[in-house]
């Protein structure tokens, strides 16, 4: 509409000086229409020197808190830069969304709101940036190709849980089921925990640290630990609604945090499209990393059962926990986070002889 | 918006509203009917400005308040207490039609104060553009409507101010006291002042454009508009109307249309005038209905029996002059068909001196006429045989006197000073002189431009322009002639000029288009009625009048010694030869005071507490400022006076540098400032205040001694200029 709007007001004093004979209306328009044309061809000039990324490619969020990804936008050329806009496809919505920055100098973060209300692991692409001229009339894009990812976790709350005593001597020389995977010793490592002071380089969980921006470092567990296994069943024969997923990643981060917050390392199983996966929890840094690999893995899927150990804990996806196929508790998809909250007393559960 | 808006005032700011305030006051400076003084109005406004924005950077918003307030009721008391502002604002109103007002210093100088207090209201406080921009987009666009010529000095500093003001908002930072963010304020403001720059040379830059290639920049415009309204009218079907009695004022495009088509029965030797109306009464460019049913209604109430005529009195009127020639002359009429193409069936145009042929002709009419040089009437025979016809014609004229030479009360100034100036008689002598007037003072174009609307059509072609076409020509003509006490009439219909005939099987065949509409005038002659006098530039040289010889006109004109300095630029008058308008009423009871001097030292009080407050401001604004902030000010102050200018305050011996250039600081804690500095820039938490205050104690004394150390002229910028101390 202003261009427009300036497009009529320099045709109008160009048409009325001629009319009129009027010399410095005339000067008015060729001024007008020489600052249209160079308006217009700024901003191509101007977005060759914008440069944007994200700060990271992995975002750690938790569902339902305010939050997002940062931007880096910088402005490589010597002049500062008028209104920049941004433009990103973000999860869950049809429309791209855009964020403007009036001005631009330098290097400049800013955030990205991303919706946290889904669980998973969501991509955040940077679809384009578009450099308007100084008087905001006329703009060039740049398409732009960059993805991260933001990993919405369910609000951490550990699952108020009473063991039977005698729970894991019972458990004791059995045979845990073990996926051998390749590369590791997964036995021996207690937790994933932040770099201090001291700790060898050998121990650098290098691999989490990129992801997290923080040096991580692998604990290993001392011998003897008291260990337990948790399956959890992702097929599921019709495609699960938003709510029931976030219902159920709720309850295994509960789950797994009530144990380990009882000590116990977890081996985590879980199946996929492609097979089974393995991994063991130890802690809560592990916990996290447990269910970002679930939602690498894709989370639900319908399609062949798998054969799955049912040794310990098994979770299906109409969120029914049993052990060693005896039903324990059978969580509400409406009423769960009432009952997360609950303490789980599971004393009286006939946990022998089986 | 409004108070809420966080308050700023930069040095910029000020200097776009001196520029708007400049820009109003020039494009105010040329409207031809206001005489001012408009370098008071310029002055006293920018003080104004210069005033509020002062009290605008204060902290707190009551200063800035009160004066607004204070200003309100001052002006609209003085305004109800003065008789002179009242008298003059009414004739400022009244210069609205045309109405030229005097000398109205007072009014226009009252006017642009409030302007500067409305520019500020609007663009400081309430942080608004766009009302102003677009009253200043539209303000060079409607001044040549109403005549107001512009000037390139007010048009450079209209849009550094439209443009400044819209840059500077889009750019300017909104001033965080972080040195990363003062930095990248620092280069919006150059960019700004960069783009602002760029503005200035691009104006200059269009007027050399401008200039070079004016004539080919104007003929732009037409060419697109001829385009466009051929186009409509061929797609359409419309012709250029001229039956409306309007005066245009502005361009006329004929789009070739047929109209009709003429046969004649020999090749005719004189443009034929087919006449389709006639027009009465003239006001501002239009011309109102015939006023014949008038003249036949007296002519019916007094001496005429129309019951002894076998016609009508229109059509005894139209056909007499025919009718006498043909029976008491030898000339030999020229006859002619005429037949309009389909969907123009209601036209109807006849020649002069011709009488319609009885008897259907398939899709068309026939006349026979008489042209002018044909006119061979032997008066003394008809005299003595039908002294009727005289006398009927005699009747027609008289009551034509009387009506056909009435023009409005007022306006049409310029064409009474020509009339006055040059006092004729004779109807050879009027004619001449019309004829000699507009071949010299004016130009045929059929693109003249636009007229203005507040002026007269007629008095702006002739006086002004100098350009028009057969409309303005006419127009002008019929004014003249009344001017002169001859009846004349503005008369419309189609010009067809012997070289649009061709011959076709032994006749003469000429397509009439809408090319051919025009407009004549028509004066009445004794014995001969209306008779067509042609005015535009292209006809012949020498008016042919019947029973006037062409070489009686030609010896008028050889022995003219007409007046026509009207048409010499007048000098302009200066407002300060000029007294200032004053109203003549008989004084009243109320005593006026003349408040002006009084005003004027309030005025400058204020201004000079406004400037002192403006700076008390600053400087409290200043001590706010953070101890990094207050550092990198105390740096810039030092590079200034020419101290350690090679140092930017990092380095690690500067301590020992600053003591060494400022001896008297060794007495101080250097080393503890610089450390109170750093933590002040690194650490999370602010300092307390006690170590903010220890910096500005610093600050403050450093920067004395600085001053201390520079000539007066220098200590002048540093105090009052840069604002160190």
């Amino acid at each position: 509409m202003k261009k427009l709007l300036c497009l009529l007001w320099v045709a109008g004093c160009w048409y009325l000086s001629a009319m009129y004979r009027s010399l410095p209306l005339l000067v008015l328009g060729v001024c007008g229409a020489g600052l249209l044309v160079c308006a217009f061809l700024t901003p191509y000039f101007l977005s060759r020197k914008v440069q944007a990324s994200f700060s990271r490619d992995l975002f750690f969020l938790k569902r339902g808190e305010r939050g997002g990804v940062t931007v880096t936008a910088e402005s490589l050329g010597r002049l500062p830069l008028g209104k920049v806009t941004f433009r990103f496809r973000l999860p869950g919505k049809k429309k791209r969304k855009k964020v403007s920055t009036p001005r631009l100098s330098g290097r400049q973060t800013f955030p990205v709101p991303v919706s946290t209300d889904i669980c998973g692991l969501h991509p955040v692409i940077l679809k384009g940036v578009r450099v308007y001229d100084y008087l905001g009339l006329f703009s060039h894009r740049r398409r732009k190709k960059l993805r991260a990812q933001a990993a919405v976790f369910p609000a951490a709350h550990a699952m108020d849980i009473t063991l039977p005593e005698n729970f894991f001597p019972h458990l004791e020389g059995e045979d845990t089921p073990q996926m051998a995977l390749a590369g590791s010793s997964t036995q021996e490592i207690r937790q994933i925990r932040d770099y201090q002071p001291g700790d060898s380089f050998r121990t650098i969980h290098w691999k989490q640290s990129a992801r997290t921006d923080t040096l991580m470092v692998r604990e290993y567990a001392k011998e003897g630990k008291r260990s337990l296994s948790v399956t959890l069943d992702m097929e599921s024969p019709k495609s699960l609604p938003p709510a029931r997923r976030n219902a159920f990643y709720e309850v295994v981060q509960s789950l797994l945090l009530g144990l380990v917050g009882q000590e116990v390392v977890v081996q985590l199983w879980w199946s996929h499209r492609e097979g089974m996966e393995c991994m063991e929890v130890s802690g809560e840094a592990d916990c996290r990393e447990a269910l970002l690999r679930l939602y690498e893995t894709g989370g639900f899927f319908s399609g062949e059962k798998k054969m799955l150990p049912r040794e310990g804990f098994f979770l299906d996806s109409s969120l029914t926990l049993s052990f060693r196929e005896e039903k324990i508790f059978e969580f509400s998809p409406k009423n769960y986070e009432n009952e997360l909250k609950m303490p789980m007393d599971w004393r009286e559960i006939p946990w022998a002889g089986r | 918006m409004g108070w809420k808006v966080k308050k700023e005032a930069a040095w910029l700011d000020l200097l776009l509203l001196f520029i708007g305030q400049y820009a109003l006051v020039k494009i105010l400076e040329e409207v031809p009917v206001l005489t001012w003084d408009s370098t008071r109005g310029l002055w006293l406004g920018m003080g104004f400005l210069t005033l509020l924005w002062g009290l605008y950077r204060l902290p707190g918003r009551w200063p800035a308040l009160a004066a607004l307030g204070v200003f309100l009721v001052g002006s609209l008391w003085y305004l109800l207490e003065s008789e002179t502002l009242q008298g003059q604002l009414t004739r400022i109103l009244g210069s609205v039609g045309g109405n030229v007002t005097g000398n109205v210093t007072t009014a226009m100088t009252f006017l642009m104060v409030w302007v500067a207090g409305l520019l500020f209201l609007v663009e400081i406080v309430l942080n608004l553009h766009w009302p102003l921009l677009l009253a200043g987009a539209a303000l060079p666009l409607a001044c040549p409507f109403m005549a107001i010529p512009l000037n390139l000095p007010g048009m450079f500093a209209l849009v550094v101010f439209l443009l400044g003001f819209w840059l500077w908002k889009r750019l300017k930072n909104p001033g965080k006291s972080a040195a990363a963010d003062q930095k990248t304020a620092r280069s919006f403001r150059r960019l700004g002042a960069g783009l602002l720059a760029g503005v200035c040379c691009l104006f200059t830059l269009s007027w050399m454009v401008a200039q070079a290639s004016q004539q080919t920049l104007y003929t732009v415009p037409y060419q697109v508009e001829s385009m466009v309204v051929k186009a409509v009218r061929q797609q359409m079907g419309g012709t250029l109307d001229m039956e409306d009695g309007n005066v245009s004022r502005g361009n006329v495009y004929a789009a070739g249309v047929r109209l009709m088509d003429i046969y004649a029965n020999q090749q005719p030797t004189s443009a034929i005038y087919l006449h389709q109306s006639s027009r009465g009464d003239y006001e501002n460019g239009q011309w109102g209905e015939n006023l014949d049913g008038k003249i036949f209604l007296r002519l019916s109430t007094g001496s005429v029996d129309w019951s002894h005529w076998q016609h009508t009195p229109e059509t005894v009127m139209d056909t007499l002059v025919y009718d006498l020639n043909d029976r008491f002359s030898d000339a030999q009429p020229t006859g002619l068909g005429i037949y309009p193409v389909e969907n123009q069936e209601t036209l109807k145009p006849i020649p002069y001196f011709s009488q319609e042929i009885n008897g259907e002709i398939q899709d068309g009419y026939g006349v026979f006429y008489y042209p002018i040089s044909l006119l061979t009437i032997p008066w003394e025979r008809v005299e003595a045989e039908e002294p009727w016809d005289r006398e009927l014609m005699e009747l027609y004229r008289q009551e034509a006197q009387s009506i056909y030479t009435q023009l409005p009360s007022s306006g049409l100034t310029k064409f009474r000073q020509l009339v006055e100036a040059n006092p004729l008689e004779s109807l050879e002598e009027v004619t001449m002189f019309i004829h000699h007037t507009l071949t010299t003072y004016a130009t045929y174009t059929q693109a003249p431009g636009m007229f203005p609307l507040n002026e007269d059509p007629a008095e702006y072609f002739l006086f002004e322009s100098g350009r028009g076409y057969c409309q303005h020509f006419a127009t002008a003509a019929v004014i003249l002639y009344r001017m002169y006490g001859i009846p004349a009439r503005y008369a419309t219909g189609y010009a067809v000029k012997p070289s649009d005939f061709t011959e076709e099987n032994g006749e003469f065949h000429a397509e009439v288009t809408d090319e051919s509409a025009h407009a004549w005038v028509e004066i009445c002659l004794p014995d001969y009625g209306w008779v067509p006098v042609e005015t535009t530039p292209g006809g012949p040289e020498i008016p042919e009048l019947p029973g006037i010889p062409a070489s009686t006109l030609q010896e008028v004109l050889d022995n003219q010694h007409w007046d026509f300095s009207i048409f010499q630029p007048p000098e302009p008058e200066q407002p300060q030869t000029l007294p200032e308008f004053r109203p003549t009423q008989p004084q009243t009871q109320k005593k006026t005071v003349n408040l002006m001097p009084l005003l004027w030292i309030g005025l400058m009080v204020l201004i000079v507490l406004g400037a002192y407050l403006g700076r008390k401001g600053l400087l409290a604004r200043q001590r706010k400022l953070p101890p990094k902030a207050l550092f990198a000010r105390m740096v810039e102050g030092l590079h200034f006076a020419g101290l350690l200018t090679g140092l930017d305050g990092q380095e690690a011996d500067f301590g020992a540098q600053l003591s060494a250039a400022l001896p008297e600081l060794q007495n101080l804690d250097i080393p503890g400032m610089l450390l109170l500095v750093d933590r002040d820039a690194y650490d999370r938490e602010p300092l307390p205040e006690e170590n903010r205050q220890a910096v500005w104690e610093f600050y403050e004394t450093a920067m004395v001694l600085i001053a201390q150390r520079l000539p007066w002229w220098k200590k002048l910028i540093f105090r009052y200029g840069k604002l160190y101390i």
